[in-house]
């Protein structure tokens, strides 16, 4: 399970809550492997691919 | 001091009346009003249907200078309508040029044992607050509500008596424009009784249910079965 949020600008704490709903909502989807990531509005395509990307990696898909 | 001072309380549980959310808050407001704070409530899952609900949900908010919002916990955030209300309310303020200057208790109750679950909600409430330029006062956690059960606190007996007097403290402050304190936010939290003896009655008495839904749907000897897990 890999998720992306959209912040409208940089703030940790609401970060962190969004980073503890997925980790805790994989443990009722019997996930294999998750992890969360947060893109910043306005993030061009290359920082958003290779947020994407590191994403995926981190949970075992290699592209 | 607390003279002209008015009290909302928010229930955001669909069981409305019937909900601890309702029980807890009104506790709270009851010794609000004893300290001269005039308090209403109001309660999303119903106001929040109909423009007209909204509207009204909207008035009462603002009419209010301290808010205390009560709900349960549902799967580590909040019901869906209160998340409706919040961003109501959030929309509503943003509009205005100088918003009123508004206070924001909030109490969060699950079925689990431990309080602790109810964190994530709180820190979800707290943001809210920060983002619609309300004043955080402070949250409490309240766990195994299912001893509650939606009944007055003062009929349920001992063993809410630190909830009873946490919310007392809390009350105190609130109308008395200080800040809430810890003590109240941990009486509040604290398990009503041992965290072990609430597991194990938990334990035995979901153990029960599960069991006789089991039989029911013809699947007891299937109970271990674990359809997700890869090799």
């Amino acid at each position: 399970m890999a998720v992306i949020g959209v912040q409208a600008s940089p703030d940790r704490e609401s970060a962190q809550i969004f980073k503890t709903l997925v980790d805790r909502n994989a443990i009722n989807f019997h996930s294999l492997a998750h992890g969360s990531s947060i893109i910043i509005r306005g993030s061009g395509p290359r920082e958003i691919g290779e947020l994407t990307n590191s994403l995926l990696k981190s949970i075992g898909v290699t592209t | 001091m607390s003279q002209n001072k008015r009290a909302l309380l928010i229930v955001g549980s669909p069981r409305c009346e019937k909900s601890n959310s309702e029980a807890i808050g009104t506790y709270l407001m009851e010794r609000l009003g004893e300290k001269g704070v005039v308090w209403d409530k109001v309660y999303t899952y119903r106001l929040t249907r109909t423009a007209e609900g909204r509207e009204k949900l909207l008035n009462a908010v603002y009419g209010a200078d301290i808010l205390v919002l009560a709900s349960p916990l549902y799967v580590d955030s909040i019901p869906s309508f209160t998340i409706n209300a919040m961003e109501l309310i959030n929309e509503h303020r943003r509009a205005i040029e100088s918003p009123k200057e508004q206070k924001l208790f909030v109490i969060v109750n699950c079925g689990f044992p431990e309080p602790s679950h109810n964190q994530t909600a709180l820190a979800i409430y707290r943001r809210f607050a920060l983002e619609s330029g309300i004043e955080w006062v402070g949250g409490a956690r309240v766990g195994w509500g299912m001893a509650i059960d939606g009944r007055s606190l003062d009929s349920v007996g001992g063993m809410v008596k630190n909830l009873m007097r946490g919310l007392q403290l809390a009350a105190g402050a609130l109308a008395g424009d200080i800040p809430v304190p810890k003590e109240a936010e941990e009486l509040i939290s604290r398990p009503f009784m041992p965290l072990v003896l609430a597991k194990l009655m938990t334990s035995v008495a979901g153990g029960v249910g599960w069991n006789s839904e089991a039989r029911k749907n013809g699947v007891r000897n299937r109970m271990h079965d674990r359809p997700y897990e890869s090799d």
